[in-house]
């Protein structure tokens, strides 16, 4: 056994089976399986939008909205306006313009989606400005749009939460008032944003 | 050995915890809202100034000669607001006016409120403030008188001094007239 040639032989008889023999080890079958996820889309625009005052007498109201009814009133004059449209080019968009208003006046608008996706959705929330309403009752939220340290306006979200809407359905009337505060800056252009955000309908959390 | 595992608790209850804002999905819509607001803004400009010391109280001509006193109005340089009413070389008996406008350059409506008159010399100099709609002082109208964007209306300050008031002497007053916005007028 001490003669190397001898050694070497089953060594390479070996590596030779090994290299051939596993093509014959078992037989084998795969099959596979091609997976393919397509997502639904949760998707709602504006569809419309509509605010009083376009034209005619001013509306007036007290300040946080306060009672005894009526909570706004019609005054004897056309001084400010208000517009309302939905984006022309985005409809997730809604943009509300108010003119030559001052102190006192008072608007109130009403704004219209569709659920434009392919799952349910729950209206979830309405953010102010930071400010997050979620549950009834709702509350006036001041603004302080020129960081002067006073309110400028005041905005009551109305309705809306929890509404669940199919693909394809138009949401209700979600409506709001806006106020202009005394300490209001006279001749100054003032800027807010609210969101209104919907939730996969099965992710939504009641308040 | 026990802080790694606490600290391991801490990062997954964290994590978990934010993990709810990414675990369904949402949409959101967007009201932009711009709100300009308008201007108060009232000015007031001089329309004349006479007095009565070239006439009688009947309106008859005495004498030329006779104008020594005079009353003027002048506007602040600095403050537009501010009218100053100067009675010069002022005797007894003479009537002095002075008649200027009010004018809403603003873009709101605005009550002009009545005038809160100052005089602490009643006795020897006396003064009346009183709103006219037209510039001839014939239809008086009483505060609050509403102006919209642009209307004017017409103030007539008349000053007259008593038999009390003493030579060369100097009398002052002030007077204060209040334009609010209409709706809180």
């Amino acid at each position: 056994m001490r003669n190397p040639k001898l050694l070497a032989l089953p060594m390479v008889v070996m590596l030779g089976l090994l290299s051939t023999g596993l093509a014959y080890a078992h037989w084998s079958e795969t099959l596979f399986v091609n997976g393919q996820v397509d997502t639904g889309e949760l998707d709602w625009q504006f569809t419309s939008a509509i605010i009083i005052d376009t034209t005619g007498p001013d509306y007036h109201c007290r300040d946080g909205f306060a009672g005894p009814p009526p909570e706004y009133w019609i005054g004897d004059k056309d001084v400010g306006s208000s517009s309302i449209e939905v984006d022309p080019t985005d409809p997730h968009i809604v943009t509300i313009t108010l003119n030559n208003v001052y102190p006192c006046y008072f608007t109130m608008a009403s704004v219209y989606a569709q659920n434009t996706g392919t799952i349910p959705l729950i209206i979830d929330s309405v953010i102010i400005d930071g400010t997050v309403l979620n549950d009834f009752p709702t509350y006036p939220v001041q603004l302080d749009l020129n960081g002067d340290g006073y309110d400028d306006i005041e905005i009551w979200w109305k309705d809306g939460f929890g509404t669940q809407l199919e693909p394809g359905d138009p949401s209700p009337e979600m409506s709001f008032w806006i106020h202009v505060l005394q300490p209001a800056p006279q001749g100054t252009e003032l800027n807010f944003t609210i969101e209104i955000v919907a939730v996969q309908w099965n992710g939504y959390v009641p308040p | 050995m026990r802080k790694m595992i606490g600290i391991f608790a801490a990062l997954m209850l964290a994590l978990g915890l934010s993990g709810v804002a990414f675990a369904h999905w949402s949409e959101t819509l967007y009201i932009d809202g711009t709100i300009n607001t308008g201007i108060l803004d009232v000015e007031w400009s001089e329309e004349g100034s006479w007095d009565t010391d070239d006439y009688t109280d009947y309106g008859q001509l005495i004498s030329p000669d006779k104008n020594v006193s005079s009353i003027t109005c002048e506007i602040d340089d600095e403050n537009p607001n501010l009218l100053h009413v100067t009675v010069s070389n002022a005797y007894p008996c003479i009537d002095y006016y002075n008649l200027v406008d009010i004018h809403n350059t603003g873009t709101i409506p605005v009550h002009v409120l009545d005038v809160d008159l100052d005089n602490p010399n009643p006795d020897e100099v006396q003064i009346w403030i009183t709103y006219y709609s037209d510039p001839e002082c014939q239809n008086p109208i009483s505060p609050p008188v509403q102006l919209h964007p642009c209307d004017t209306m017409y103030v007539l300050i008349h000053v007259h001094l008593t038999q009390e008031a003493l030579e060369d002497h100097t009398y002052t007053f002030d007077a204060e007239i209040e334009a609010v916005q209409w709706n809180y007028g």
